[in-house]
């Protein structure tokens, strides 16, 4: 009698315990897609933001058009490469946010040269947003790396892993550099020429 | 060598240590003296007391000539008592609002356009939260020229992060990422809810001994009875009584244990979050650097501080005073940069090797 409700009791623990595992699968694979989503709503948002930037220096910086007409060809071909891509492309779309990080920074380089547009153009506050929204894009991508990890390593934990087939669990891809070039450090070539 | 989910993972482990004994030793004040009375049930006892004569109503008072052996029972009525208090108080105060704390600081909201370094604060806040994936709490301005920030707010739709001028004045962009990260982390790892209920339950201690101390017991009049299970219940309740005396001072020195864990926590979370460390390590050094002690903040709310309030926890002492809600300066900063040290060394051997 008392070996069959130790019995009961026990399987009751182990179901709760299966059970709380599957919810924490379902839990973390949706904070996963979530932190993947987030990454995009950072690149549409620098997208949108530098319109405006190009409108606040427009005006004062009539001699550096090439630098101005770089960043919106960049942007432009990002919005495209954002806007049409699977998951293969993604290396596509990487590229593309690399280019228009590159000519931002030119940019931003050029516009140290025109004091009085710094102090009083708005330009002061749009540096502080581009470099925010820099910063956020960059965290957005850390976030979805750390918690695709955290999905990951819960997958193959026990006693998660005996439930994961269940919860149609499967390992997330985490968010790396692909292209080489960009790992390298930039150069700056000083050189009078 | 260990990395900030490490120190994450053992510090939380800690904290449940701590909280388990702190819940026990709750029960034991309860439920001590209910055992005492079950092993003393078995005779008839009387307690006796100047501001009022205590009937237990399970004992009846034979004559004297008769000892009667009696079956013993346990009633749970003090522990009963005590969980419903618990609960009384702890309800009570979880339905605080965030506000009282704010307005009693002067607090006032933050706004983007008011001026470059409040725009800069809603900014780093928002980098902060998505990098931690929380909503964005209300920001706050506490108008002292003395560096600090705390996090105020029990569930999730209503948290709030106040920082004051001097800290934006003090501070640069990563640094302030750091502090702001630092507090996003308390309120992720819900630490003010621990500390609330945690102060609660001190407080319901308090009452406990005050309660005792006052109904004047001053003796046992013990008849009859197993001889043996009269000791076992009077030694029960000479342990239940020193607990009780010394109740008060225990609990304030564990809720401060668990609050100086919880600071170490977010400090690795928040290294986690920015994972630049050494930000948060030298925004700390700034702080600890400005010698006054901000006086806008009450002692009641130290405790959701980045640094001590306290004028005597800034003075950069490696001792661990047992009576501080922060652990050492020196301490939090050496364990930021060993953490900053792991995360080269493990990325120089990332490089290395691949």
């Amino acid at each position: 009698m008392l070996g069959g409700i130790i019995f009961l009791v026990l399987v009751v623990i182990v179901a709760f315990m299966l059970v709380s595992a599957y919810n924490r699968l379902i839990s973390l694979k949706g904070q996963t897609d979530n932190a993947w989503k987030q990454i995009d709503v950072q690149l549409k948002r620098r997208h949108d933001l530098i319109p405006n930037l190009i409108n606040a220096a427009k005006g004062a910086m009539q001699f550096e058009k090439e630098t101005l007409e770089a960043v919106v060809a960049a942007r432009n071909s990002a919005v495209n490469a954002c806007a049409s891509a699977t998951p293969a492309t993604a290396g596509q779309v990487a590229a593309a946010e690399g280019a228009l990080s590159a000519a931002l920074t030119r940019f931003m380089a050029v516009v140290e040269a025109y004091p009085d547009l710094k102090a009083t153009g708005n330009i002061g506050q749009l540096q502080e947003e581009l470099s925010s929204t820099e910063n956020k894009v960059a965290f957005a991508r850390q976030a979805y790396n750390d918690t695709a990890t955290m999905y990951n390593i819960t997958q193959r934990q026990f006693p998660t892993v005996l439930v994961a087939g269940l919860a149609g669990a499967a390992p997330a891809q985490l968010w790396e550099i692909t292209d080489e070039a960009d790992r390298a450090v930039p150069t700056v070539d000083l050189t009078m020429k | 060598m260990a990395t900030f989910f490490d120190l994450q993972e053992k510090n939380r482990k800690k904290t449940r240590l701590i909280v388990v004994c702190f819940v026990l030793f709750f029960i034991w004040l309860g439920a001590g003296l209910d055992l005492a009375l079950y092993y003393w049930s078995g005779g008839s006892i009387r307690m006796v007391s100047y501001s009022y004569n205590y009937r237990h109503r399970y004992m009846s008072s034979p004559p004297a000539t008769t000892p009667v052996k009696k079956e013993k029972h346990f009633h749970p009525i003090f522990t009963l008592i005590v969980g419903l208090a618990g609960v009384g108080l702890a309800w009570w105060s979880m339905s605080n609002a965030a506000g009282t704390v704010l307005s009693s600081m002067l607090a006032k909201p933050a706004d983007r356009n008011r001026s470059p370094e409040e725009h800069t604060l809603v900014n780093v806040v928002e980098e902060m939260c998505i990098a931690s994936s929380m909503r964005p709490p209300k920001v706050w301005i506490i108008p002292d020229p003395d560096p600090n920030a705390m996090a105020v707010g029990l569930n999730e739709g209503d948290y709030h992060i106040a920082v004051t001028d001097g800290l934006l004045r003090t501070l640069n962009r990563d640094e302030i990422q750091g502090v702001i990260a630092h507090e996003l982390a308390h309120l992720k790892n819900q630490d003010t809810r621990l500390m609330t209920a945690l102060t609660v339950l001190v407080g319901i201690a308090a009452l406990i001994a005050e309660f005792v101390g006052r109904s004047g017991f001053c003796g046992i009049d013990a008849k009859g009875g197993d001889r043996e299970d009269n000791r076992i219940g009077s030694l029960i309740f000479i342990l239940w009584a020193v607990s009780i005396v010394i109740a008060p001072f225990v609990t304030r020195l564990m809720t401060l244990m668990v609050s100086r864990e919880r600071e170490y926590l977010a400090d690795a979370s928040a290294a986690q979050f920015t994972r630049n460390p050494e930000a948060l390590a030298h925004a700390l050094e700034k702080i600890s650097a400005a010698v006054a002690p901000t006086a806008l903040v009450k002692p009641a709310s130290a405790h959701l501080c980045i640094v001590s309030p306290a004028a005597a926890d800034l003075s950069g002492d490696a001792e661990t005073s047992w009576f501080s809600t922060h652990p050492p300066i020196a301490l939090r900063i050496h364990r930021l940069m060993t953490i900053g040290r792991t995360m080269q060394t493990k990325a120089a051997v990332a490089q290395t090797c691949s």
